[in-house]
């Protein structure tokens, strides 16, 4: 049985493929896109229970992409874990000043960590996001 | 060489501080019939006037007396120094003083006058060469600290770069070991496991990397709360345990009831790591490493003690140092960057802590570091 649908958004091909095989590991269904306006365009078709973002995107940034999510009804709750290569030491506190979300990875996370951050956000619902 | 009739930027401003009318005549008078007849000079004959104008303007140069009515000897030139920063300072005194105008020097002033001693054209001269110093001083300094503001942008920019290949590779490997490409034999699985070990120490050094550029931009942020230290504690424990069983290596927590501390949970953990991996790495099979924690009457030591090689006397103090790497047996010669203990040194005192090594060669190492309890600040606070 799925644990739920996950939308990898990454701009690395080689890493949403890995990324993409983990989570299926894991027990997950996954769906992609590659870059901000797919990030948005993939969300509304699919409605996944959860997403995991990377920040440097072509095509807008991820922040760009949590913004659009907050303006839209139906993607407003799903919750966000962001995994960024960016410093997070100044990314993540922008990040957190405009968006609530799930939790903060920095590539390349640890699979242990990986797979708790996204339980967490899967189980802990999408109520909290701004 | 620069000329004396260099003039950068059109007339000179000169600011002339001299309390005694008949000294600020006759050297108004040297500048006037010299290269420097253009120059506007302004006049201030106290330490509170001159201030006063270093507020309003700026100037190329500020010649002023050491003895003024409201301020007297180094303290008047320490006083105007930092007022009239970029311009070059020039020191006027008295016969018997020159020994004040050295240390004025030595402090920065570009040059001194001896009062009642100037020669023709002198006063001008020195007054020229002194901006001209400054100049190739201040483009010194620059050319300084842009290279180093460019250094720290490329140690950033080269770290972020690596990550994403590397996090594919973590993956990738981690992916086979785990079986999802299919069964492995166990040759193998220990290879991915060689293979698995080494891009983990490759995520760390990066890391490191990324920490020192940051921590030299002064952008390292630590976030200090109130922190439960011993479930910390136990966490990074266990973290470790799993790497600390497969070296045959007894890592255990002794930690007395500990009250909480105010720290950055985040950081606490990264300094623990640090300290833990070191300790693991320069221990031998069958060795221990003890993590100790004791409440003192203000702060927690924290205490990373194992049994391995110990660090070299002349090297205690110098661990903590940028790249240090320690001299050690072929068995263990791969220790990383050597910025880990200087990260983390820097992220304690960030948070009001200490840390220290202790060591005997050959009779293992002790990393201590301390966090400030909950009561101390709440005090401090109280008393501010």
């Amino acid at each position: 049985m799925s644990r739920g649908k996950v939308l990898i958004v990454e701009d690395d091909d080689d890493l949403r493929r890995g990324l993409g095989l983990r989570l299926r590991h894991l027990g997950y269904d996954v769906v992609q896109a590659q870059d901000g306006v797919g990030a948005v365009n993939v969300a509304r078709q699919e409605r996944p229970d959860l997403v995991l973002l990377d920040i440097g995107l072509p095509g807008g940034d991820g922040i760009s992409v949590l913004d659009r999510y907050a303006n839209l009804a139906a993607l407003a709750a799903t919750p966000v874990v962001v995994l960024t290569g960016r410093d997070p030491q100044t990314t993540e506190p922008v990040v957190r000043a405009r968006h609530n979300v799930s939790a903060f990875l920095h590539k390349p996370a640890d699979n242990d960590q990986l797979a708790a951050a996204l339980a967490a956000a899967i189980n802990g619902g999408g109520s909290g996001r701004e | 060489m620069w000329s004396e009739h260099e003039a950068v930027g059109g007339p000179r401003r000169l600011l002339l501080i001299e309390d005694s009318p008949s000294d600020a005549a006759l050297l108004e008078v040297q500048l006037r019939e010299s290269i420097l007849a253009d120059a506007s000079i302004d006049h201030e004959s106290t330490l509170a006037g001159a201030l006063g104008r270093l507020r309003e303007s700026t100037y190329d140069a500020v010649l002023v007396d050491l003895g003024l009515p409201d301020s007297d000897g180094l303290e008047t030139f320490l006083s105007v120094c930092e007022a009239a920063t970029p311009a070059a300072m020039i020191v006027i005194t008295g016969v018997n003083d020159e020994r004040l105008a050295g240390e004025a020097v030595r402090r920065g002033a570009q040059d001194y006058l001896v009062k009642s001693e100037y020669r023709r054209g002198e006063v001008a001269r020195a007054v020229n060469y002194a901006i001209s110093r400054q100049h190739v001083l201040d483009e010194l300094r620059r050319a300084r600290d842009e290279q180093l503001a460019t250094k720290d942008r490329f140690l950033s920019h080269v770290s972020h770069e690596l990550r994403s290949p590397l996090a594919v590779v973590h993956q990738f490997a981690s992916l086979l070991f785990d079986g999802v490409g299919g069964p492995l034999s166990a040759e193998q699985q220990e290879f991915l496991t060689v293979l698995r070990r080494n891009v983990d120490q490759l995520r760390v050094m990066i890391n490191d990397l990324l920490e020192v550029g940051l921590a030299q931009l002064g952008s390292l942020t630590v976030e200090c709360q109130v922190v439960a230290l011993a479930s910390l504690l136990a966490e990074s424990v266990a973290a470790y345990r799993p790497q600390a069983d497969q070296r045959g290596i007894d890592l255990a927590l002794h930690a007395e009831i500990l009250p909480d501390v105010i720290a950055d949970p985040h950081r606490v953990r990264e300094v623990l790591a640090n300290v833990i991996d070191n300790a693991l790495k320069f221990t031998p099979q069958d060795g221990r490493v003890r993590v100790e924690a004791r409440p003192g009457a203000n702060d927690v030591r924290v205490t990373v003690r194992d049994t391995g090689c110990g660090i070299r006397p002349a090297d205690l103090d110098q661990i903590f140092e940028q790249f240090f790497q320690a001299r050690q047996s072929d068995e263990f010669s791969r220790n990383g960057l050597g910025l880990g203990l200087f990260v983390s040194r820097g992220l304690v005192q960030r948070q009001g802590g200490e840390m220290w090594a202790e060591s005997q060669l050959c009779h293992g190492a002790a990393i201590s570091f301390t966090l400030p309890v909950v009561r101390r600040t709440l005090e401090m606070e109280e008393a501010e």
